[in-house]
Parts: structure tokens; sequence; C-alpha cells
């Protein structure tokens, strides 16, 4: 299995780079002979702090090691506990250590593609908003965890950083599996771009105008979304994963 | 389309409480723990401040997305802030996340992730004490409201419009408030008009009506005043309240009477939700 693996971002308008808060693993490149293979990305709640950092904990322990998804869930509490040991606590005004206390929340949706002898296979897993596409030959085959665009105005489920505070996000974990074919190409992509991307597709058919990521600037196809209103201003991430 | 302003930095939104301060506030809720109105309405208060405080910290400071004030009507009326804050009218939420009064510590159980309840010690910042002495000028308060936020206003005429939120036990003792909330209720940002809504409390053990949309549900001319005077609850909060598992109308107002502890939480809960913080 060869998977090819690119990855664009842009910051919300009107925030620094710094204040990006989604998360990518792995990095992006080229694998060959590849047995299997993960991939994760996951969105950090604005309205909790180091939220970012909490996405990137998320991503790269799903990357770690080749196990399922109550083994991956059942290591959160830990890794919450690896979250808050790595903030700096000196000095902090009560404000900032109660927000610390409440933790971090993140969506969160995890792959995993393997070919094993003739079986082609993939699973997922999802916590919130952030999507996964499946497109063959310019065709929509998969859309997973949502499926319509008014799917996402409601208070999405999050994974935290709280041990105490996952029970309904553990609950609420969908999972799927498929199959796929030399040439499918998979999108994963935070909730602004999976919503936007949603709009575009009429009868599974993918729009020809292509996603941002189709030649030109990617930076200046999402401002232009974003000015038409198109798109919600938010951090936007867009994995491409190409396998054959 | 009205209420629909993004609320930033450069265009921040306005919380005004006017909170009931005379007498009968002493007598405890009608149901529940028997808790004093006027120390539930502080503690209410003081909880939402700090959610909103904690709701604005980012990692290099608080965001002034907000502008709050609490004013007080009883044996007095104006600013209630205690401490550093003391007279202040609108305050910017990062200087009221520095300048608490105080901050008590106070126990609380939370869930240890095992299905059990531990207990913490968590701090508990204080702007605002609860007062209980004298009568009920609600026009003086009202028309004291007007006046703040016409001066606000003139500095943010396109923000999304401020919220006034009068907690209240009883009637208007200095007289109908009809005038002055319908003088208050007629400023208005390019965003719309300012929002009022008011929360009945009650040492009665009568149920609570929240959120009416018709006079007909209400049990006397008092209810009916108070409602009338209350705005329609805009689009993006008649949502927040569907949320909350509130039956929404579009002649929904933002209105409470005889609410226990519960209600006054609730309903500052959903005024307060923001629709579009950046």
């Amino acid at each position: 299995m060869r998977i090819c693996l690119r990855t664009e971002t842009a910051t919300k308008h009107g925030n620094s780079s710094h204040d990006f808060e989604d998360a990518v693993s792995p990095v992006p490149g080229e694998v060959e002979n590849a047995v299997v293979f993960r991939c994760a990305i996951a969105d950090g709640a604005t309205e909790s702090s180091f939220a970012g950092e909490w996405a990137r904990l998320l991503t790269s322990r799903w990357c770690q090691a080749d196990v399922g998804v109550a083994t991956y869930l059942r290591g959160l509490p830990e890794l919450g506990r690896a979250w808050e040991a790595n903030i700096d606590r000196t000095s902090l005004p009560w404000y900032a250590e109660a927000k610390i206390e409440q933790g971090a929340f993140a969506a969160f949706l995890g792959m995993v593609l393997r070919h094993t002898g003739t079986k082609r296979t993939w699973q997922a897993m999802a916590v919130g908003d952030s999507c996964l596409f499946q497109v063959r030959r310019g065709c929509l085959l998969r859309a997973f965890p949502l499926t319509r665009t008014e799917q996402f105005n409601s208070r999405p489920v999050l994974l935290s950083s709280n041990a105490g505070s996952n029970r309904q996000a553990f609950e609420q974990a969908r999972r799927t599996r498929g199959s796929w074919q030399s040439g499918d190409i998979f999108y994963l992509m935070t909730d602004a771009l999976a919503c936007w991307f949603l709009s575009t597709v009429a009868d599974r058919r993918l729009s020809s105008a292509g996603l941002p990521n189709h030649g030109g600037n990617f930076a200046d196809a999402i401002a232009t979304l974003r000015e038409t209103h198109l798109l919600r201003n938010d951090d936007v991430t867009l994995v491409t994963l190409e396998v054959s | 389309m009205t209420y629909s302003a993004e609320i930033s930095r450069t265009n921040p939104s306005c919380f005004l409480f006017l909170i009931d301060q005379s007498g009968s506030m002493d007598d405890p809720f009608g149901s529940g723990s028997g808790k004093k109105k006027a120390d539930g309405v502080a503690d209410a208060i003081n909880r939402l401040l700090q959610n909103l405080v904690i709701k604005c910290a980012k990692s290099e400071g608080v965001r002034d997305y907000y502008h709050v004030g609490v004013h007080g009507y009883g044996d007095n009326t104006g600013p209630a802030f205690a401490g550093d804050l003391a007279g202040r009218d609108l305050v910017p939420i990062s200087e009221i996340a520095d300048h608490p009064a105080r901050i008590e510590e106070r126990s609380r159980k939370s869930d240890d992730g095992a299905g059990g309840l531990v207990d913490q010690t968590v701090k508990f910042p204080v702007w605002f004490d609860a007062v209980a002495k004298g009568g009920t000028p609600m026009c003086q308060a009202l028309e004291a409201a007007r006046v703040v936020l016409e001066g606000w206003m003139a500095q943010h005429h396109s923000s999304f419009p401020p919220i006034v939120i009068n907690i209240t036990d009883g009637e208007s003792t200095d007289g109908d408030p009809t005038s002055a909330a319908k003088k208050l209720s007629e400023l208005s940002s390019e965003d719309g008009p300012v929002l009022l809504f008011n929360v009945h409390v009650s040492s009665d053990r009568a149920s609570a009506i929240e959120f009416p949309d018709n006079e007909s549900q209400l049990p006397d001319q008092h209810a009916q005043l108070l409602f009338r005077l209350s705005s329609i609850l805009p689009p993006y909060m008649r949502d927040v309240a569907k949320q909350e598992g509130i039956a929404a109308s579009d002649g929904t107002r933002g209105f409470v009477f005889n609410g226990d502890i519960t209600s006054v939480i609730r309903f500052l809960d959903i005024g307060t939700r923001a629709s579009n913080l950046r």
C-alpha cells in the first residue's frame, strides 16, 4: 500500500497563527509498502484553554500504536494528565487556573488504512464534527460521521482532557469501516471546511471547481470563500490521503 | 437582520443587571434549600461573572468581548460592584477578571471519572454582595440604566444590542415602571433595540412560569405588567432556549415569574449565551 499525505491549513481570520487550534498526525509525506497506516485530525474548542495542545496530544497518540478504539479511549485519562502536567502553572491568575481545571476539549477523527494480503480495508472513529470523506473518480462514496450540512449546527460532543467529562463522548463515539481501491482519495477536514465541502456535492458528484488545494494558492482560496460567506470563519484543516 | 452582529474585541457586547435590593429579598426562596433570595441572586451573578471571564480568557489574557454592569436598587440605587470596581457602571470583562472584591474558598462535589464523587475546594471570586434593605424603586433603576446605556451606545453604535436583566421579587414602589422601561427598550444600536428581560423571584411555593408567550398564562396584573415590559426573545436566543429543553415560540418573552434559584441560573445562562463570538 502506498500512501501520499498532504496537509493544508488556514488560521481563523482575525487570529494570529499561534492561536491555531487544529492538529494533524502524522506529518505530510509518502509511505511505500505499508501494511497499516494511521492518521488523525483534531479540532481544539476555542473556549477551552490550551486546546491546540490537547488536539496535538490526541492526534499523535492515535498514530503511536496500532490499537483498537477501546484501548485508545482507555488511554485518555493518562493523556489528560500529561496535558495538565505540560502547563506552566507558576503565578497564574485565578481565571487561568479555573480554565485549566475545566480542561481542554476537542473534536477528533482517527482512521486506519490496512492492506493485508488481498484485503484493502479502512476503519475510522469520530467524536464531534471533524469529518472523513472517501472519494473515487470524482464521486463521494462515504461521508463520516456527518452526511448533511444541517448536522453541523448543534453543539457537538467533544473529547476532554478532564477524565470526569468524557462519559457522553465515549457513549457517542462513532465508528465505521469500509474498503478502498487503488486511486481512492480520503479527505479529512475539520468542521468549517467539511460543512462547506458537503454543500458543494450534488448527487454524490464533487463540484468541478474542486477543493481549494487544487492548483492555485490555498490561503487565497480560503480567504475568498470566507469573504463570500460560503465558509464559516474558523480554523481550517484539509488532509488529503491518496492511497494506491 | 437584527441581533446578528459579531461580538469581538473591537465590537463588544454589553450586559447590565438590575438587582432588587429591597428588604423582602432577605426572605428565602419559596422552594428548595431555604436560601435567601438576596444570597441566591448574588451567588448566581458572581458565578455568571466568573463564567463570562473564563469564557473570554485566552492564553494571552482576557479578551474584552463583554462590558458588564451590576446596579442595585433598594435603599440606594446605582452601581453595585464591591472592591476596586465600586462606583463603576459598565466595566470591560478583563478588568472584572483582575479585580474581584475578594476570592472565597468554597467546597464542591465533582465527578472523579470512576463513578464516584470527590470533594473539591474551588476558588469563588466575589464582585457583588447581597444587600436587602428598603423599598423597590424600579423606575429609578430603569431610568439610571437608560442613561448608562445611552452613553455606552454612543461609543458602540454597531454593537450587538445591550441586554438588561432585571431581577426583582416584588412590585415597584416608585410608580408604574412602564414608561421608564419603554424608554430603555427604545434605545437601539444598528443591530437592533436594547433587550430588557425580567426575572421575578418569589418566596411563594407556586410553580415558576418560565418564558411564557402570552399573558393568559399569568396569575395576576403584576405578572402581566412585567411580561409586557419584557422583550421578545430574538431568534438565536429562542434556539438556545430550545437546546435547554424550553419550548419557545415567536411570541416568547424573556420573562420568568415566581422563579426559584434554578430558574435564575438557567435564565442567566440562556440570556448571556453568545450567538456569534469571534
